[in-house]
């Protein structure tokens, strides 16, 4: 039971790290995309 | 509490091959999402489609030209990602790729499969939205060349495999080459050309020391199915072709007169490695020439595309001398 526990708790860390990450790359193409829409927008 | 009960909640179920792991949704980490991206060939692409856009004449703002270089390495990445939830039956019964991910169970394939096409689309949108739609509808090509044409029909199915396919992974310079001049010409075409050329050699070597893995496999590699003379024969009339090709980005302008120079000795150097690889025994102990040609045919790609990019840094070796072609045919 004990076993289950932790494997239970492995599980649950790991998918918060990925978690994490994804937001990490959702919040790095939000900012891609704005330094994109600037400079388009200024004639590059 | 059985022991299948324990793996599956610690490590995901074995699944080699088969669907069943289902159960171990969310079970992957991010290092094998990221070992699903192929780091170490995207490395080359990523290179490559570089050396291309930084050849091109023109001029590009230098983060969208990060961006387009991020567009090419993610799409690698994607189309690699797919690559492996395709083959993940093979990858398990080789020993050069039973470690990756999904042979090892580390995730369903079905998110390596959801996590290469969102890539894709991402990539290719960005790449259209950012740079142009030439350059995004080229790496649309090359992501489904090396997916549909070259991992689904053509991998397991004939020798020629590398031949055709091998044009998926000499995109990235024409791609690069797009981004900034909005099109294709001869100069990204020869590119192209060159990595085109490249790919039997090189994947022909490693082929001959490793025909024992693809022959349990049941893939149709040249040396399986044709027998190693005959793949050396091929490798022989390929490097052949390579070597002139290799000088061709002098000859029309798009680098100098030092690439030109050490294209003619590189080319010169790989002929004669395949000329001993050709002259190995058919045993083992040939394996030792197509280790040292595998490896050769790296760093003759590297070179190449190094002194690409060095011909037009500004100050730089002949490109001081802007357009000026090694032999004088520069437009």
């Amino acid at each position: 039971m004990t076993m289950t526990g932790e494997n239970d708790n492995d599980r649950k860390r790991r998918q918060r790290i990925k978690n994490w990450a994804l937001l990490a790359a959702l919040l790095a193409f939000v900012v891609v995309v704005y330094f994109v829409s600037i400079i388009r927008m200024g004639g590059h | 509490m059985s022991d299948l009960s324990l793996r599956l909640g610690t490590e995901g179920a074995t699944f080699a091959g088969d669907d069943a792991g289902v159960a171990t949704r969310g079970a992957g980490q991010v290092s094998d999402y990221l070992a699903l991206l192929k780091p170490r060939v995207m490395s080359l692409v990523v290179f490559s489609g570089f050396a291309g856009l930084y050849a091109a004449p023109g001029e590009l703002h230098p983060f969208l030209a990060a961006v387009a270089v991020l567009c090419i390495a993610v799409n690698a990445g994607a189309a690699g990602a797919i690559n492996m939830w395709y083959e993940r039956d093979i990858d398990a019964l080789m020993e050069r790729t039973r470690g990756r991910p999904l042979p090892r169970g580390k995730m369903a394939p079905q998110e390596a499969l959801a996590f290469g096409v969102v890539l894709s689309l991402f990539s290719i949108m960005l790449m259209g939205m950012a740079l142009n739609w030439t350059a995004a509808g080229l790496l649309a090509l090359a992501n489904g060349f090396y997916v549909f044409v070259y991992t689904i029909w053509l991998k397991r199915r004939t020798p020629q495999n590398i031949v055709i396919g091998g044009a998926a992974g000499a995109f990235p310079p024409m791609i690069g080459w797009a981004a900034v001049t909005g099109g294709v010409d001869i100069h990204s075409f020869m590119l192209f050309a060159l990595i085109f050329v490249w790919t039997p050699p090189h994947f022909w070597a490693l082929a001959l020391y490793r025909d024992i893995d693809y022959a349990k496999a049941k893939v149709p590699m040249l040396p399986v199915v044709a027998g190693r003379a005959a793949t050396k024969r091929q490798i022989m009339l390929y490097s052949l072709l390579l070597a002139p090709l290799g000088v061709m980005p002098a000859v029309l302008g798009t680098a100098g007169l030092v690439y030109g120079v050490v294209a003619v000795i590189m080319g010169v150097c790989f002929v004669l490695l395949a000329a001993a690889v050709q002259r190995s025994a058919d045993d083992r102990s040939g394996d030792r020439p197509a280790r040292q040609l595998f490896g050769y045919s790296i760093l003759y790609l590297f070179v190449l595309f190094t002194l690409l990019i060095v011909d037009r840094a500004p100050g730089m070796l002949s490109g001081m001398l802007p357009g000026a072609g090694a032999f004088g045919l520069a437009g």
